[in-house]
C-alpha cells in the first residue's frame, strides 16, 4: 500500500495542476464567446431595425411611384427571406439581397422629384442610412470578436480545452460568393 | 439620399475584401479640447465660445459634444466618424453620451467633403438619425453648399442646435441661443447625377466585370473583388479610446477642456457631403 501512494499522489498532483491550468482557459473561452454573442445580437438588432423601417419606406414611396411594382415586390420578398434566415451566412446573404433591392428603389426615386423632396421619405432615408452604417459597424465588431475567439479555439493548447468543452468555431457574418455575384450594381443614384 | 448609396457602395467594398478604409487618414490624437479644429475653420473667438458652451454642457449633463475638423479627404465619413468617436471616447463609458461633428475640407473621390454627425449609443433617443439629417439640412447644408461654401457658419449654427437637443434630453436648463433654420430649405434641389460620381460608378462597374485588377489609385478604388475574407484589420483596438486622459490643458476661456470618458457609438447619426 505504502508503495502505491507515491505514484498516485503524483498522478493526482498532475491532474490538479492540469485542472488549475484549464480553468482560466475555460473561463477565457466563456468570456470570448460572450463577446461574440453580444456582438452578434447587435447585428440582429440592426437587421430587425432595417426590416422595421421598410414597410414605412415602401408605403411612402408607393404614394409617389405606385406603378413601380416590381421593385416593391423584390423588397418585400427579400425582407421576408431575411426574416426567415437562420445562420449568420443565410442572414448575410438575405441582407445582401435586400441591399440590392433597396438600391434599385433609390435609383427609381431619382425619377420622382416629389418623392425625393418628401420630408418623410428623406427622414426614412436617413434612418435607413444610419441603420446601414450601424450594421456595418456591428458586422465589423462581430467579425473582430469572432476572429479573436476562433484564433483562441484553434491555437494550442486552447484547442484541447475547446475540444473537451465543445467550443466550436464561429461563423463570420459574410455573404457567400453566390450572393456577392448577384448583379446589384445599379447604385447610380449618387446625385442629390 | 446620397449617403445611403455611398454606404451601399462601402458595404460592397467591404464584401469585396478590400480595405477601402486603409486610405483614410489616421484620427489625430486628441488636443484635449472640445473643438479639435485641425482644418483651422473657426476663429479663436468662435473656438472659445464653443469651448465654453461644451464645457458647461458637460458639467450640466455629463454629455460631450466634440467638433473635429480635418484638412484631409474622408472616403467613408460615417465609418470614419465611428472610428474617431471611439478613439476620442466621447461621453462616459456607462452612458455613451457623446456627439461628434466631423467636418473635412478636402474633397474625396466622390467629390464630397464631409459634414458628418456621429451619435453615441446613449443619445440616439435624443438625436435619432432622421432628426440629425434634418438638423444638418436646415442649419448646415445651405451654408455648406454653393454659393456660400461657408463651413464656419454651418458649424456655428449646428453646434447650438445639438447642444440644446442634448440639454433638453437631460432636462437641463443650460440651453444656448441658436439661429433660425435657413429660410426655404427642404429640398436641396438639383437632381441628376454628379459627373464625378458617374465616373466612379463606371470605374466600379468596370472593375466588377473585368475583375481581378489591382487597386485603383487615388484612394478608395475597389480592388479585385474576388479577394474576399481576410480579417478586418480596420481599427485595431478601437474600443476604450478614452480612459487615460489626453494631456493638454483646456482651451482658454472654457475651463476644464475635454477628456474622453471612454464612451462608444454604434454608428448612429447622419451626414451630408458638401
Amino acid at each position: 500500500m505504502r508503495k502505491m501512494m507515491g505514484p498516485i499522489l503524483i498522478i493526482v498532483g498532475i491532474l490538479v495542476v492540469l485542472a488549475i491550468m484549464l480553468v482560466p482557459k475555460y473561463n477565457g473561452f466563456v468570456n470570448l464567446e460572450e463577446d461574440v454573442n453580444q456582438a452578434y445580437s447587435q447585428i440582429e438588432n440592426q437587421l430587425q431595425r432595417r426590416m422595421d423601417l421598410i414597410p414605412n419606406l415602401v408605403e411612402t414611396a408607393k404614394g409617389y411611384a405606385a406603378h413601380e411594382e416590381e421593385v416593391f415586390t423584390d423588397i418585400a420578398d427579400a425582407r421576408s427571406r431575411l426574416a426567415g434566415a437562420g445562420s449568420p451566412e443565410e442572414q448575410a446573404n438575405a441582407n445582401e439581397e435586400l441591399t440590392g433591392a433597396l438600391s434599385r428603389l433609390l435609383v427609381i426615386a431619382e425619377n420622382y422629384p416629389d418623392l425625393k423632396a418628401n420630408e418623410n421619405f428623406r427622414q426614412l432615408m436617413d434612418e435607413l442610412a444610419g441603420t446601414e452604417n450601424r450594421l456595418a459597424v456591428a458586422r465589423m465588431d462581430y467579425n473582430e470578436a469572432a476572429t479573436e475567439y476562433n484564433r483562441n479555439v484553434r491555437r494550442f493548447p486552447g484547442n484541447l480545452v475547446a475540444g473537451i468543452f465543445g467550443f466550436d468555431q464561429k461563423e463570420y457574418f459574410e455573404a457567400s460568393e453566390a450572393a456577392q455575384e448577384a448583379p446589384k450594381v445599379d447604385f447610380g443614384e449618387y446625385g442629390n | 439620399m446620397k449617403r445611403i448609396g455611398r454606404t451601399l457602395l462601402f458595404v460592397l467594398l467591404l464584401f469585396a475584401g478590400t480595405s477601402a478604409l486603409a486610405a483614410e487618414p489616421d484620427v489625430p490624437e486628441s488636443t484635449g479640447t472640445y473643438v479639435q479644429d485641425h482644418a483651422k475653420i473657426l476663429t479663436a473667438e468662435q473656438q472659445s465660445q464653443i469651448e465654453e458652451m461644451a464645457s458647461n454642457l458637460e458639467q450640466g449633463t455629463g454629455a460631450q459634444i466634440v467638433i473635429l475638423t480635418l484638412p484631409s479627404a474622408i472616403e467613408v465619413p460615417e465609418m470614419y466618424g465611428v472610428e474617431a468617436y471611439r478613439k476620442l471616447g466621447l461621453g462616459t463609458a456607462e452612458e455613451d453620451n457623446g456627439v461628434l461633428l466631423l467636418v473635412s475640407t478636402v474633397k474625396n473621390s466622390s467629390g464630397d467633403r464631409a459634414f458628418e454627425i456621429t451619435v453615441g449609443y446613449g443619445l440616439e433617443g435624443a438625436l435619432p438619425d432622421g432628426k440629425v439629417g434634418r438638423i444638418i439640412e436646415e442649419y448646415g447644408v445651405p451654408y455648406l453648399r454653393k454659393p456660400l461654401e461657408d463651413p464656419q457658419t454651418a458649424i456655428m449654427n449646428v453646434y447650438p442646435v445639438l447642444h440644446n437637443e442634448v440639454a433638453k434630453e437631460y432636462n437641463w436648463d443650460g440651453t444656448v441661443e441658436q439661429s433660425e433654420p435657413y429660410a426655404g430649405t427642404g429640398s436641396d434641389g438639383g437632381g441628376g447625377i454628379n459627373p464625378i460620381v458617374t465616373i466612379i460608378i463606371i470605374f466600379v462597374l468596370f472593375n466588377m466585370f473585368f475583375g481581378g485588377g489591382g487597386r485603383g489609385g487615388g484612394g478608395g478604388g475597389p480592388g479585385g473583388r474576388r479577394r474576399r475574407g481576410g480579417p478586418f484589420i480596420f481599427i485595431p483596438g478601437s474600443f476604450g479610446g478614452g480612459g487615460g486622459g489626453f494631456g493638454g490643458g483646456g482651451f482658454g476661456g472654457g475651463g476644464g477642456g475635454f477628456t474622453g470618458g471612454g464612451g462608444s457609438t454604434g454608428g448612429g447619426g447622419a451626414g451630408r457631403g458638401w
